[in-house]
């Protein structure tokens, strides 16, 4: 699987942004182990980098709050087509236990169009890789 | 005398409180005061415990209006009770006599609609505007408290 | 000279969560700062009302990913001190190796994130894959790598059997072995000096005005730590040294944390030889009597307070939650001001913020 990956990954290598709009951090951190020496995703040629205008998949932790509305709108803006979205963990995907809450719109695509949801509370690092890969494959 | 029993001789000093003081679930000792008694009541221990911590306020619905507790810590937990009947009572603010209340009041505030005299600013700390202004956990939000 | 305003935040390469900075600066030098949060506030404290006790052990966790366990534990002591009942020692023990385990992750990750911050990447890289140990071992004997799911009300869920001690005991010494890369970053690499001594002061009289708490307090010469002040679970037998330092810097803090990273250790294995024999948890009543509880507990940034209301329903009739970071966000507003504007990276990453936390 790997191999497959590597390859397909020479051949583009998306830039990648992140942005938390309300989680509790747990898939943030889960996401940048991702980067770390145990799961060494910078192999596959993923490279985190952080300005909107240079991303071409924004991976969104967290339910949205009410607050995030707008920076979330702003940077998905700010993206050069083409670009796609990714529900990182179970609060990006349907706002998971905070669904009801006052300050909580639900997962992210109550705002944005989602090309994939990756479901996990929080998504351990080797099911975010997975998911990537596979999201990867089908631009 | 007991360190409790310190603090009540000081705040007896500051004016009487409503009730003796309870001990909580978790150790706690918890006095009552009225909203006038608040800022004296602080500066004076300010004065005798250097060293207080504002560890916490609690602000919550009551049978009696709405309540805010003040959770120090003084080497051992001490949280003062005090009543808000109705919005037209205000609280003094502890802004300039403990800075670390800041926070404390604004969320307060913008969550139960508690009002602090005595203070320039009460911006919302956490919510957004989108909201519409009614404290989400104040008296007229609906449902619960 | 000019004032200009430098935003940033809430979305910034800086932050790893998302909070506003607006900083004014004059040249190279930081002139006044404003903090906005509120970016992860979800409302849980409402939530929590109109779900029950139990339920609420599934929010709690989920407050903050990486001082999970501290939520779950203050939560667990503030219902089971309304209802009366006394964890059994075992689980008491295990609660307690949960905590440790959990400030050595944490103090790990914030290494990381600091040393990332001031281009010392290798060595975020060594903090993060030595966090993995104590990961996998939180997720071994509880089966959740980040939320555990390790308490319930009344005890613990999972125990640990001699395999998982055996197991713990190896990853404990691997934790330990790699961390005199982080003490020789600290005491002699001098780049590190340059980039932490002296840098992002916090006075005492700061400290004790804006009420900050935890390794930032002990950085700057408070030694406020809630296990030793007001001992709980299995504190009351383990006595964590204090360290305590009075340089209020940068450097300061990555001092103190490394050290408690070493006593974290070194209880963690006092632990596994001395785990009280003895039941993993107490039945508890269904019902939560009415009454009032305020517990606190030293969490990986300092004391967490729980304020718990019961009414004798299903539900609590108010929670309230106080986290450490939000003295230390409070304070940073007089803290930032006085700096080069080449450190304000060093500072909000050496701060150890977490917006989960203090927005919650």
């Amino acid at each position: 699987m790997l191999d497959r990956v590597v390859r397909w990954a020479r051949k583009r290598s998306p830039w990648l942004l992140h942005y938390n709009s309300g989680g509790c951090n747990g898939c943030d951190i889960e996401l940048l182990d991702l980067l770390t020496p145990r799961y060494d995703a910078e192999q596959l040629g993923i490279l985190k980098e952080a300005s909107p205008r240079h991303a071409d998949l924004l991976i969104c932790t967290g339910p949205v709050t009410l607050k995030s509305r707008e920076p979330l709108l702003r940077i998905y803006a700010q993206m050069p087509e083409p670009k796609w979205v990714v529900a990182l963990g179970s609060c990006a995907c349907s706002g998971s236990v905070f669904r009801d809450c006052y300050h909580v719109m639900g997962g992210i695509d109550r705002l944005l169009p989602v090309a994939r949801y990756i479901p996990g509370c929080p998504c351990r690092p080797e099911a975010t890789a997975a998911a990537l890969k596979d999201l990867l494959e089908s631009l | 005398m007991s360190p409790i029993d310190q603090v009540l001789e000081l705040l007896r000093g500051q004016g009487a409180f409503h009730e003796p003081f309870e001990q909580i679930a978790g150790g706690d000792c918890v006095v009552s005061l009225e909203p006038s008694r608040l800022l004296p009541a602080i500066r004076r221990m300010l004065e005798a415990y250097p060293e207080l911590h504002l560890s916490a306020m609690t602000a919550r619905h009551d049978a009696s209006g709405l309540v805010v507790l003040y959770h120090l810590w003084l080497g051992w937990g001490l949280s003062l009770r005090v009543v808000v009947p109705n919005e037209t009572v205000e609280l003094p603010s502890l802004l300039d006599d403990m800075p670390a209340a800041d926070w404390y009041e604004r969320e307060a505030h913008e969550l139960y609609g508690i009002r602090f005299s005595g203070r320039q600013e009460l911006s919302p700390l956490l919510t957004s505007q989108s909201l519409g202004g009614r404290p989400p956990m104040g008296p007229n939000r609906g449902g619960g408290g | 000279m000019s004032q200009i305003t430098l935003p940033i935040g809430p979305q910034h390469p800086l932050l790893k969560e998302p909070m506003a900075l607006r900083l004014g600066v004059e040249g190279e030098r930081v002139v006044s700062a404003e903090v906005e949060i509120g970016y992860v506030h979800r409302g849980i404290e409402r939530l929590m009302q109109e779900r029950t006790y139990l339920q609420n052990m599934v929010v709690v966790e989920r407050i903050c990913g990486i001082c999970s366990h501290a939520h779950a534990t203050a939560y667990c002591q503030a219902v089971e001190a309304l209802l009366g009942v006394a964890v059994p020692a075992r689980a008491a023990a295990i609660r307690v190796l949960f905590c440790e385990l959990e400030r050595i992750h944490s103090h790990l990750l914030w290494l990381g994130v600091l040393a990332e911050a001031i281009g010392f990447t290798t060595i975020f890289m060594y903090a993060w894959r030595e966090r993995e140990h104590a990961l996998d071992a939180m997720e071994s004997i509880s089966g959740g790598r980040i939320a555990h799911g390790a308490n319930l009300i009344g005890g613990v869920r999972a125990d640990l059997t001699p395999d998982l001690a055996i197991a713990l005991g190896s990853a404990l010494r691997t934790i330990e072995e790699r961390l005199g890369l982080f003490d020789d970053l600290v005491e002699r690499d001098r780049s590190f000096h340059r980039r932490t001594q002296g840098i992002g002061l916090m006075t005492l009289d700061l400290v004790r005005a804006q009420g900050v708490v935890g390794p930032m307090a002990r950085a700057s010469g408070a030694s406020y730590d809630v296990r030793v002040d007001a001992p709980y679970a299995a504190y009351s037998w383990l006595r964590p040294p204090v360290p305590v330092t009075e340089e209020g810097d940068v450097w300061a803090r990555a001092w103190v944390r490394v050290r408690e990273i070493r006593h974290s250790l070194a209880i963690c294995r006092q632990l596994i030889v001395s785990l009280p024999e003895g039941p993993l948890a107490e039945r508890v009543p269904h019902r939560v009597p009415a009454g009032e509880a305020v517990i606190r507990i030293e969490a990986p940034r300092g004391e967490l307070l729980y304020y718990i209301q019961s009414d004798n329903s299903d539900s609590p009739a108010r929670v309230k939650v106080r986290t450490p970071t939000l003295p230390t966000l409070m304070a940073l507003k007089q803290v930032l001001p006085g700096l080069q504007t080449g450190d304000i990276a060093t500072v909000v990453a050496g701060a150890d913020l977490c917006m989960a936390c203090a927005d919650r």
